[in-house]
């Protein structure tokens, strides 16, 4: 485990996360199964709303097309076909790049359980980073306007708050700041090498 | 540790609803912004004269390549971060003060730092731009706010060091 005792190895932590870091970005940038489990858990949160019958989601290379089919109140409303399809990307990198930080914080600390921790976080932020790409993917449904400039899919107010919250929180906040909120909730023993006992 | 948790994440959202209301935007975010981008330019200019800055957009004039800082770009995201951190541990005053004003500097020394890479990067190559700008500076300007507050925890007097590290 780094011993962060001194100012001189909390620089030499931070020397070890950007290592790691390269690695790891570069894994996680070719890897598609991470895009491809984010985009599933998406398309799940997606299809809860009350406009969205079912949402699939196809992942080729670094893009995510979303498949929207409409509920059937949005296709009577709107005179769609009844197997009516919108098709939206979405980057859903954008929304998972905190795994790979997440995991370069956890192995230059090197805490104790490491192997049940890095499942355990990846698992969490993978799961946010599927909330904040529904979100994202949701505020362009909203958007979409039908033949007669009304909104295509008409959400509930409950919902519009959701995801505007959501959308904020995914942009802002799960990417950078759960990472490392959740490193320093699993790596506490670090935090405590600060302790005067300790030194 | 939980109650540092729960004060950190009560602080953060209280800021990042503040930053969103239309007085902070108007009267704190946009003049920040134009501030960021008047300070990049003036960097840029030391070595690129044809660097020119209209608000928050910098340009070339060489070739009209301009980018615009928006937010997340500014820092100050990394800034509300930083300080929602200090403001949760229990620490005397002064120190969170000056923790703060350091971490400031910190963060929008790096920011400047990012900008003036992502301006040549974008006239380079758009994918190694888009690559920087989404994923790579993100991350290093939030390990850039951690850092300053693991050196900060050192700082502190040895009553709040034991305070706030305490097991919950």
């Amino acid at each position: 485990m780094t011993r962060l005792g001194s100012s001189r190895s909390i620089l030499l932590f931070a020397l070890q996360v950007l290592l790691f870091s390269v690695a790891l970005f570069a894994a996680w940038y070719y890897v598609t199964p991470v895009s491809v489990a984010t985009a599933w858990g998406a398309g799940r949160i997606a299809a809860a709303t009350d406009a969205i019958e079912r949402a699939t989601a196809k992942v080729q290379g670094r893009q995510a097309t979303f498949e929207v089919e409409p509920d059937h109140e949005t296709i009577r409303r709107n005179r769609l076909p009844t197997d009516a399809v919108v098709d939206v990307p979405v980057n859903p990198l954008k929304h998972t790049f905190g795994l790979p930080f997440f995991l370069a914080l956890l192995l230059a600390s090197r805490p104790p359980g490491l192997l049940w921790k890095a499942p355990l976080g990846s698992l969490v932020v993978v799961a946010l980073a599927a909330v904040s790409l529904a979100c994202e993917l949701l505020v362009q449904v909203g958007l979409m306007r039908g033949s007669g400039s009304e909104p295509l899919f008409l959400f509930g107010a409950g919902w519009r708050e959701a995801m505007a919250l959501g959308f904020q929180l995914g942009t802002l906040i799960f990417p950078t700041v759960v990472p490392a909120m959740l490193w320093a909730w699993m790596d506490r023993e670090t935090l405590r090498q600060f302790l005067p006992a300790r030194r | 540790m939980l109650r540092f948790g729960l004060l950190f994440a009560a602080i953060i959202v209280a800021l990042f609803a503040a930053e969103l209301t239309p007085p902070a935007q108007r009267y704190f975010v946009a003049p920040w912004t134009s501030g960021v981008a008047q300070v990049a330019t003036a960097t840029m200019k030391a070595f690129d004269p044809a660097v020119v800055a209209y608000g928050p957009t910098v340009m070339s004039t060489k070739n009209g390549f301009a980018v615009t800082i928006l937010a997340g770009c500014n820092g100050v995201e990394a800034m509300i971060v930083l300080i929602a951190a200090m403001l949760a541990f229990p620490a005397p005053w002064k120190h969170r003060l000056v923790g703060i004003a350091v971490g400031i500097v910190a963060i929008q020394a790096l920011n400047l730092a990012r900008i003036v890479s992502l301006f040549y990067l974008g006239q380079w190559d758009r994918e190694v731009f888009e690559w920087a700008h989404l994923y790579v500076w993100q991350v290093l300007v939030m390990i850039d706010a951690l850092v300053v507050w693991l050196v900060w925890l050192r700082t502190l007097p040895r009553t709040e060091r034991l305070e706030g590290a305490a097991p919950a």
